[in-house]
């Protein structure tokens, strides 16, 4: 698998690259676009999985509350305290504890998830060139096509050329 | 070879945001040293307060509770800033927020990381002070989820953890972005950046979860301060057991931080220079929240001492003219004049909105809001049901000692924190610049057919 | 199972203090001296509060003993994180010492202010020391600590009538503020029992309870002719 770098300047000619290399074949997920900040305008991954974020979120939050309520049921079943009539949990603490935990379930669902779906914290060499990511972090956009066939790379770098990168890799 | 479209702009952002994290003067150090040893002497007067019990303090029999309990509030109240700025000003798309975001969620971790500090150091036996966790042990030791003090353990550790995240999460690129350019210590923003490499993938991963954090943080907020008012409110002491000490400590909180975090930014601007982010719309925009709240502020006051008053029970009366005309009526005009009479001309009156005024008007408010903190403490405490034990209080230098320490460590972590941390969120700034430009550079008809 | 309950006849009381005295001497009491006294760090389990009624010169001082009301629905229980203040079988509120992380919220939610707090380590001036009661703990520096109603001689008392096969007889336990007082002003005993001295005293039309209307029921009833 090589992977072929081409630096742009202009949001426009890198996607009008990523659409020429996509018509070659190359499959969505082989081709990224890395850039210091958001660029709205580039679109090249269908779904990143954003959907996932809220979902981990949301079943964060109902197995931190389900954590509460049991907690709750556990703390009134183990404490054997004669509190002279008055509950050792009553209704309201167990909903503010239910409270937290839900909220806590869903900060770590949260983190969880993007932390994953983001690639992130995998803690291997990344085989980004640091001269490239230097560009990137000076405003440029860098195109990354991994590419599987030996037969693409020449057409790929033509391509990326033709396009208005100023350095391809 | 031609240069990025965005090379000159993003350049100068570069050297004023991340000039602080590698150029540190004399001045830098000298204010770090005396930081560090105003904490040192908060330290060992802790020491000597565990070694000797509280008796080194002010506190009495009925004034259990005083100062620390006064700071801990103050410090749960500052920590609200970085929430409403941050995520309201996300969720809603406000456009003026994006230098400040950053400042305020680390004010929010900070004060956060003080507050509970002072729960701690209030506690008579502090070295048990983590039978309070439930975990099982051998003792049979259980934590009694209905003591508020559990209530605000569970939500203030949530709430630390969020805010702990929600400042980190978007921290991810700029950590990338140094570790790229940075001349030295590349290898703690490589550890920290996590293999950020910025695809477009990411990029919207990201933003999905920073909206996902504003949605979660921003509840998460209003339960702390609500709360931790109810260790007042659900107590059945005269001026404490009132309905609205929830939304009334919300308010004053919102209040007080973004007091706090206008503070911390006009200092920021004036010590890093950076006049270029932190404009005048940002302190004329925030000036007018805190004006809001000031007003807010007023509204609750005026309705809970108002309620008291009339209803004329003779141990609310005590405690009420205790405030007004009693031993603490310094403190309680003091509250008054800092929190209403003088904010409100300063951020009133366009002319007096500059940054100077507003700075000026935040540390009334702070001040104030201190006061109020204490008023409603000390108050109630002095002043128990039974009229014969009329108690009085007046803190020691211990208590001072360790409340100078502890705004010393706020300083110290905040400096140190912007000495490692770009203190403006650098993408999101970039970000503001290209959505600026979108409109001119594309039509959106170019786009949608690229995409197709 | 005993329902323990005091009666304090307000019409008896002189405000002689003996109960005081005999408290600190029974339940190891430190006496921390003037300094912290004024400082409002004294320890008093029971106290003599002074009601001065009427002008110069028609005056009038009347005393209420006020201890802890030993409440049913005490509002000191729910608000300790740790459970060291809870509510023992026998209906007595009590602390428990080594529990206690010292965060005085028991004593912030006491309507009574009953509840001591050790500032410091308790220290005794010489020749006090010695006459420490072994029946009952030292307590140690940042613990809250209230008045138990004598949980140890109810303890020896119960002791007692089971060694002898019998049940604890009215009048059997007695508090040391009750042993003390030369008005017999303090009744102590079971309320249960409807025909112990307490349930009879306590059906009195003088008897009165402190803070009835904050619904804590408090144990301890006060009789005072009204006037």
């Amino acid at each position: 698998m090589i992977t072929i770098f081409g630096l742009f300047v202009h949001p426009t000619d890198a996607l009008c690259a990523v659409q020429r290399i996509e018509r070659l074949g190359v499959e969505q997920k082989n081709i990224e676009v890395l850039t210091a900040a958001p660029y709205h305008e580039i679109r090249v991954t269908g779904d990143a999985g954003e959907r996932t974020i809220s979902r981990y979120a949301v079943a964060g939050g109902i197995i931190g509350t389900l954590s509460g309520a049991a907690l709750a049921a556990g703390t009134a079943a183990i404490v054997h305290l004669p509190t002279g009539g008055m509950p050792i949990v009553s209704l309201g603490p167990v909903g503010i504890i239910m409270f937290a935990l839900a909220g806590l379930g869903a900060v770590t669902g949260t983190v969880f998830s993007t932390v994953r779906a983001a690639g992130l914290a995998r803690f291997k060499p990344s085989h980004d060139d640091s001269g490239l990511m230097l560009e990137v972090a000076k405003g440029g956009l860098l195109l990354a096509i991994e590419c599987g066939k030996d037969l693409w790379v020449q057409p790929i770098k033509q391509i990326l050329c033709d396009a208005g990168a100023y350095d391809v890799k | 070879m031609e240069r990025p479209l965005d090379y000159d702009r993003n350049h100068a952002i570069h050297r004023d945001l991340l000039r602080p994290l590698f150029e540190s003067g004399p001045k830098f150090y000298g204010l770090l040293a005396a930081l560090a040893s105003l904490m040192l002497w908060a330290i060992a007067c802790w020491a000597y307060q565990i070694y000797n019990g509280l008796q080194v303090t002010g506190y009495n029999r009925p004034v259990m509770w005083a100062s620390y309990e006064t700071n801990f509030v103050f410090w749960v109240g500052i920590s609200h800033a970085g929430t409403l700025i941050s995520a309201i000003l996300r969720v809603t798309g406000t456009e003026w927020r994006r230098p400040i975001t950053r400042c305020a969620e680390a004010i929010t971790t900070f004060a956060l990381m003080i507050g509970p500090m002072f729960i701690l150091i209030h506690l008579g036996r502090v070295w048990h002070f983590y039978w309070v966790i439930p975990y099982p042990s051998e003792r049979g030791l259980w934590p009694n989820f209905r003591s508020p003090l559990l209530w605000d353990f569970s939500c203030i550790n949530t709430y630390l953890l969020g805010s702990l995240t929600y400042l980190y999460l978007p921290m991810i690129p700029d950590l990338a972005l140094i570790r790229d350019i940075a001349p030295r210590r590349q290898w703690l923003y490589r550890m920290l950046s996590l293999g950020w490499r910025g695809t477009e993938r990411q990029w919207r991963l990201l933003e999905r979860a920073i909206s996902v954090m504003a949605l979660i943080i921003m509840p998460l907020a209003v339960s702390v301060h609500t709360v931790v008012s109810w260790v007042f409110a659900m107590t059945i002491q005269p001026m404490w057991h009132s309905t609205i000490f929830g939304p009334y400590f919300v308010v004053g909180a919102i209040y007080s931080g973004i007091a706090a975090v206008l503070l911390a930014m006009w200092c920021f601007r004036r010590a890093y220079r950076l006049e270029a982010y932190f404009k005048p719309i940002h302190f004329n925009n925030l000036g007018l929240l805190l004006l809001t709240f000031s007003f807010l502020w007023f509204y609750f006051t005026f309705a809970e001492y108002m309620t008291s008053w009339y209803g004329n029970a003779p141990e609310e009366l005590t405690v009420f003219w205790y405030k007004l005309v009693g031993p603490l009526a310094p403190q309680f005009w003091g509250m008054i004049i800092c929190c209403f009479i003088i904010p409100v001309p300063i951020l009133a009156v366009r002319g007096f909105r500059t940054p100077f005024g507003v700075m000026l008007a935040s540390v009334f408010v702070l001040f104030g809001m201190w006061l109020e903190r204490y008023t409603i403490i000390i108050g109630t405490m002095a002043n128990p049901r039974l009229p014969f034990n009329r108690g009085f209080y007046s803190p020691s230098l211990t208590e001072i000692s360790i409340m100078i320490g502890a705004f010393a460590y706020f300083a110290f972590l905040f400096i140190v924190f912007s000495k490692i941390f770009p203190i403006v969120s650098i993408w999101e700034i970039k970000e503001g610049y290209r959505l600026e430009e979108g409109a001119k550079d594309f039509s959106p008809g170019t786009v949608s057919e690229v995409e197709s | 199972m005993s329902h323990w309950g005091m009666v304090i006849d307000l019409d008896r009381c002189t405000g002689c203090e003996a109960c005081v005295v005999a408290c600190h001497a029974e339940n190891n009491l430190p006496v921390v001296g003037e300094e912290q006294s004024y400082l409002g760090r004294q320890f008093n389990w029971i106290r003599v509060e002074r009601i001065i009624e009427g002008e110069f010169p028609d005056v009038r001082a009347r005393f209420m003993p006020v201890l802890c009301q030993q409440c049913d629905e005490a509002p000191c229980e729910p608000v300790c994180p740790v459970y060291a203040t809870y509510h023992n079988p026998e209906g007595l509120n009590a602390q428990v010492y080594n529990r206690c992380i010292g965060t005085r919220f028991c004593a912030n939610n006491c309507p009574y202010a009953v509840r001591y707090f050790n500032w410091g380590t308790p220290s005794w001036d010489a020749p006090l020391e010695r006459q420490l009661n072994p029946d009952v703990s030292k307590r140690s520096v940042g613990v809250m600590e209230k008045c138990t109603f004598c949980v140890q001689r109810i303890r020896r008392a119960k002791d007692k009538a089971k060694d002898e096969n019998r049940a604890v007889r009215d009048g059997e336990v007695q508090p040391a503020c009750g042993q003390a007082c030369p008005t017999k002003a303090i009744t102590f005993g079971d309320m249960d029992d409807p025909g112990s001295e307490v349930a009879k005293l306590s059906r009195s039309r003088r008897a009165t309870r402190l803070l009835e209307e904050l619904g804590t029921k408090p144990r301890v009833v006060y009789l005072k002719e009204a006037e």
